[in-house]
């Protein structure tokens, strides 16, 4: 039995390393990785299911083929990939390669995945989708403010004094999180914790405030201004290092506490509270979540939020930062994001056309010349997790021939032509950094894929061979996928950072190079202006927004006079999946079996709802028939399911969301979603 | 001493230990060992959250080793595990109710008794339990205690006399949030938001104990019938009705074919007695009836046994609680047994004093638990307490004290269908159950469905 160290690469602010037992070429359990200082302790229970996604009975391991009555059947990998040739020929000839849709998402992290897009770059190009179904409006708006996306190493946070979790549920999405978080609480700080939910996070807080959704933009400039006319700020490091700051000021003339009340419904009493903790407490670290920014007004409210971490100067010290994304481990990728999710501008690439992954079905719908003929999927599930998922249904019934490459049949592989199975993370090795965590890390291969999977870089050469790509070219973009080969490939990356020896990252992990541990200590900006920009034209020549932060209400709202059939639909995660994976395997079904949906009992009394009924959520996009469950933590007017389940286990919440972009960052605004709930009679 | 150690200020309910347990164990969903209970799962706003991650508590006095029948239950020296011998477990998941802590589960494709093990290979070779040395957030452990700084009873974990190996660091105090949503309404208190956790005891899997607890105070009293000579039952039919009852309670057995291993632990399991002194009351009656007809001592003693075993039966239910606050209950069998008895002799003093016994046993429970009741329980009960009045009516207006046999054995049926499916057994997730309602204030009969 062997233990050999790997990391998850999942799309989790955790990246968590660990170790895995493997014997005669069998995964049989894990061990954590001490190593690693921000997940000493162990992994989550999805990283612990990975025994059960390997070897499921459900896995996908072979090509397989519909046929005429919609049925998979199995087919070799020869006759998959002629048919897959033949196809890509065809529409290149016919309709040029820009008929072919190439879709990809967040399914797994590594370099390795670059290679696809060099496949598609070399077939001719294709259509690519712009954007981010993640986070992408605030790391444009942090980017805008600060010039970068940085945080202090996640250890730091024990240090901080005030800790606001806002829209953040760390405990279930960053459990790990939770061991900094617990060291400061017992050294006497401060938690707040914003959200419309009493979730697991704000069973830990002293103070728990559930503004209206989508209104904490309003929340913060309130703040800013009670902080400002009370001073409680830090006019020092506002008149070193922040830049607009007068401007700022003179925006918020028109706001008091009482509009705040109005516009958010927390009483004022405390917002007051909130405010002077803000202004008193140091040193302050707010911990936004990805929540917020995917609203329509998403950049702004990250921008808001921004502004009291800026105005009381808790930038760049121990215990003080604005913690959303902590890009430092992406020493490979030479556009960091949210830049690499831009759509290209130039009229002659073979990536010219790109398409919304916020809009996917009415984009997919509106190509002309050429239209799409075909898609190609991979590390995706658009079908369940692109909004309006009804249009997406539709756009992909009119292709001639989808490819999904996937490990299991989701919404999106139902939809296929041809299945190809794909690798998991124990099947081939890979670099790969966090968003959280310092380290970069090598996700080792542990064993040999089972069945007749194969791993995308090789199923790319084999067409890449199919299409006749020249001996050279093969030779130089696509490495043979043996073991050999891919230590190769991924050691050439390396050799750019001395540092990061490939050894010592079988042994664990590495600390990125360059790494700042407090983010900004030398309060360097990348900003126009080289300070923290308030103010910032930047914004308005990109997005068109105002330069400065300020609030406007959600596309769709709720006011006071509105219908009372009119509820939010929080959609956020939940610690038993990473959007649509891990909730179909039985390790997980044992604890989270069908999807629910909470709601608070004097809303559901009014409609004559019991406790465990299913009913009707619904709004003009589409519908869904979910088991109610009382939660009296839950703001009025809201109700919550998790995201991720997928359509065919009676979930898919995307169902009712709206193909937007947020306001900035080509990011997706599905929370801003509004639907009704009806008794079934 | 070591063992658990677990810190309720971390756990998050994560279920990473639960899924660790399952997979350095190989346990298939839905079976895992570990288990987390959430306290205040709905989050009323008057009370904190918080979580408890239990398993097998190792305790010094395992009640489970105690109770087995089988005694298939030993220590592993080195460790101080309590493990289950698979070779013996005859799945009488008795263990089941014994336990406090819900350790032991019922395998239904194995048909025996599987539990924590406390990874005992790995805590020999100086490594901590699977599930400990996974805890992302460090909330469970596993070590030497220390008295000064951990206790041993958390809120939600239920105390007995067991001396589980489990110490818990101390909830810090204020752990609800302060916040500002309107208070909820009264009408609320109404709705069945709280979900009654499993009881344990279900009258559907318990319809062979049911059958063989009707029959044992009729055995025993038709005995004594016939020995007094008011009864004339063909001995082979009695014989047979005996088999009958003993195979039934046998097909109770995940592994009816280890039936004989029952009676390995009479030293401390009442079932064991239970099932000892029943052998007795068999065969000396058998014997008394079909062999020794006239040898009336033999008789006599079987009597005696069938006493003892009526008094035994009462004992192995011992777990059972019916939220009355007493633990005697009128349907307990060792009473039946006094009522036919005194029925099949005709002798109306001893009758009527077990029948007013029996009904103020009942009434004094059913006026209790009034509120919380269904109709339909309603109902029932209204039949069951007919049932013991009519008798002295009936024996007023002359009838013969025999035939009231038919009204009363119809309310001992309805007590005794009752007696399962009123009662539940102590767990985590119930003493979490019953905190929550006592910390709202709330009388638990005004939420039980
Ligand atoms: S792994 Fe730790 S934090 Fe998670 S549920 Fe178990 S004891 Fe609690
Ligand atoms: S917790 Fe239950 S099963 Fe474990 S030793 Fe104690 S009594 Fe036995
Ligand atoms: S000690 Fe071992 S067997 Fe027991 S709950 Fe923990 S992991 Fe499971």
């Amino acid at each position: 039995m062997k233990l050999i160290s790997t990391a998850c690469p999942r799309n989790c602010y955790s990246t968590c390393s660990f170790k895995v037992a493997v014997d005669k070429g069998k995964i049989i359990n894990f061990e954590p990785h001490p190593d690693n200082r921000a997940t000493p302790e162990g992994i989550c229970l999805k990283g612990l299911s990975y025994k059960e996604r390997v070897y499921s009975k459900d896995r996908i391991l072979y090509p397989m083929e519909k046929n005429r009555a919609g049925i998979f059947k199995r087919i070799s990998w020869n006759s998959a990939l002629k048919q897959i040739t033949e196809k890509l020929e065809y529409y290149r000839k016919t309709a040029g390669p820009q008929s072919v849709l190439f879709y990809e998402s967040s399914g797994m992290s590594g370099l390795l995945n670059e290679i696809s897009l060099k496949f598609w770059e070399l077939y001719g190009g294709a259509t690519t989708s712009y954007g981010n179904l993640c986070w992408p409006a605030g790391l444009e708006a942090s980017r805008l403010s600060l010039g970068a996306n940085r945080h202090n190493v996640p250890w730091d946070l024990e240090n901080a004094r005030l800790i606001i979790m806002w829209g953040k549920n760390s405990v279930e999405t960053n459990i790990q999180e939770s061991i900094p978080l617990e060291k400061a609480l017992e050294k006497g700080a401060r938690l707040v914790v914003i959200d419309p939910r009493r979730t697991p996070t704000a069973d830990k807080s002293h103070l728990l405030i559930q503004p209206r959704p989508g209104t904490d933009g309003a929340l913060a400039l309130g703040i800013a201004k009670i902080l400002i006319d009370t001073g409680h700020i830090d006019n020092e490091f506002i008149s070193n290092h922040v830049y607009g700051f007068e401007e700022f000021r003179n925006s918020l003339s028109s706001w008091s506490v009482s509009k705040v009340e109005k516009i958010t419904g927390i009483p004022s009493p405390y917002i007051q509270k909130l405010a002077s903790w803000i202004g008193e407490i140091q040193p302050m670290t707010i911990l936004p979540g990805y929540g917020m920014q995917r609203y329509t007004n998403g950049g702004q409210t990250i921008r808001c939020l921004l502004s009291l971490q800026v105005i009381t100067g808790n930038i760049g010290k121990p215990g003080a930062c604005w913690h959303y994304a902590n890009l430092q481990s992406y020493v490979f990728d030479k556009l960091l994001e949210p830049l690499s999710y831009y759509p290209s501008l130039s009229k002659n690439t073979p990536f010219r056309r790109s398409i919304s992954k916020a809009k996917l079905g009415i984009d997919m719908l509106a190509q002309r010349d050429p239209e799409l003929k075909m898609a190609w999927v991979e590390r995706g599930n658009p079908l369940s997790q692109n909004p309006d998922t009804n249009t997406i249904i539709k756009a992909f019934r009119k292709l001639e021939f989808i490819v999904v490459v996937d490990q299991f049949m989701t919404d999106t592989a139902r939809e296929a032509s041809i299945i190809l199975p794909a690798k998991t993370m124990f099947e081939q090795s890979d670099l790969i950094g966090s968003y959280w965590n310092p380290y970069v890390q090598l996700r080792q291969k542990l064993i040999e894929p089972p069945g007749e999977v194969k791993p995308e870089t090789e199923i790319y050469r084999l067409l890449a061979k199919g299409l006749n790509f020249s001996e050279s070219i093969i030779d130089t973009h696509f490495p043979d996928s043996n073991d050999k080969a891919i230590e190769l490939w991924l050691k050439t990356k390396l050799k750019v950072y001395p540092d990061l020896n490939y050894d010592k990252l079988k042994e664990g992990p590495q600390m990125a190079p360059n790494l700042q541990e407090i983010a900004f200590e030398d309060y360097k900006f990348d900003t126009p202006s080289g300070k923290i920009e308030l103010y910032s034209s930047h914004a308005v020549e990109l997005w068109k927004v105002d330069p400065l932060p300020d609030y406007i209400e959600t596309e769709e709202n709720i006011q006071e006079n509105d219908s009372k059939e009119l509820f939010y639909f929080l959609t956020p995660n939940t610690k038993n999946r990473i959007h649509s994976q891990f909730g179909n395997l039985d390790v997980i079904k044992q604890f989270d079996p069908d999807p629910v949906l909470d709601i608070h009992p004097e809303e559901a009394q009014k409609r004559n709802i019991k406790n465990g009924e299913v009913v009707r959520v619904f709004n003009s996009r589409g519908e869904l028939r979910i088991k109610v469950r009382y939660q009296l933590g839950l703001r009025r007017r809201c109700v919550f399911t998790a995201n991720g389940w997928w359509i065919s286990e009676g979930g898919g919440t995307n169902l009712l969301s709206a193909p937007r972009e947020t306001d900035m960052g080509y990011g997706t605004a599905f929370h801003d979603n509004l639907v009704k709930i009806e008794k079934i009679v | 001493m070591r063992g658990f150690i677990f810190d309720t200020n971390k756990c998050v309910a994560c279920h990473a230990c639960v899924v660790a347990c399952s997979v350095e164990n190989d346990l298939q969903a839905p079976y895992h060992w570990r288990d987390i209970d959430v306290y205040n799962e709905f989050s009323h706003p008057d009370l904190a959250v918080f979580n408890l991650s239990l398993a097998c508590n190792h305790c010094e006095e395992a009640e489970c080793m105690l109770v087995c029948p089988a005694n298939a239950f030993y220590r592993d020296q080195d460790s101080g595990a309590v493990l289950v011998n698979q070779n013996l477990c005859i799945g009488c998941k008795y263990c089941t109710w014994a336990c406090a802590y819900d350790a032991p589960e019922f395998n239904q494709e194995l048909r025996i008794i599987n539990k924590c093990n406390l990874c005992y290979s790995r805590v020999n070779g100086g490594d901590v339990p699977a599930c400990a040395n996974n805890c992302p957030t460090g909330a469970l452990a596993f070590g030497e205690f220390n008295s000064l700084t951990q206790k041993d009873i958390a809120k939600g974990f239920p105390e007995t006399s067991f001396k589980p190996a489990i110490r818990f660091v101390e909830n810090r105090s204020a752990r609800k949030p302060e916040t500002h949503l309107s208070p909820i309404s009264n009408s609320i208190q109404h709705i069945n938001f709280l979900n009654e956790p499993n009881r344990k005891v279900h009258l559907k899997n318990e319809w062979t104990l049911l059958l063989f607890s009707l029959m044992l105070p009729l055995l025993t009293a038709g005995l004594t019938g016939i020995l007094a000579g008011y009864l004339f039952v063909n001995p082979f039919l009695f014989g047979l009705i005996a088999t009958a009852s003993l195979l039934v309670s046998a097909l109770h057995l995940g592994k009816p074919f280890r039936a004989v291993y029952a009676m390995r632990n009479i030293r401390t399991s009442w079932l064991s007695r239970e099932i000892f002194s029943y052998g007795l009351f068999y065969s000396s009656a058998l014997t008394y009836l079909i062999i020794f007809p006239r040898f009336q001592y033999l008789g006599i003693l079987a009597i005696v046994f069938g006493l003892i075993c009526l008094f035994v039966v009462d004992r192995v239910y011992k777990y059972f609680e019916d939220g009355s606050g007493i633990r005697i209950n009128s349907s307990w069998v060792f009473f039946t047994g006094l009522l036919w008895i005194s029925l099949i002799l005709q002798e109306p003093l001893p009758l009527f004093f077990v029948i007013f016994l029996k009904l103020s046993l009942y009434l004094f429970r059913k006026i209790k638990l009034w509120s919380g009741l269904k109709i339909q329980q309603k109902i029932y009960s209204f039949f069951r307490i007919i049932a013991l009045l009519t008798a002295p009516l009936l024996y007023a207006l002359d009838v013969a004290l025999i035939e009231l046999f038919y009204p009363l054995f119809i309310g001992e049926v309805i007590d005794r269908l009752e007696f399962y499916s009123e009662n539940y057994i102590k767990s985590p997730s119930r003493q979490v159950y019953e905190e929550v309602i006592a910390d709202l204030g709330l009388a638990s009969n005004q939420y039980e469905s």
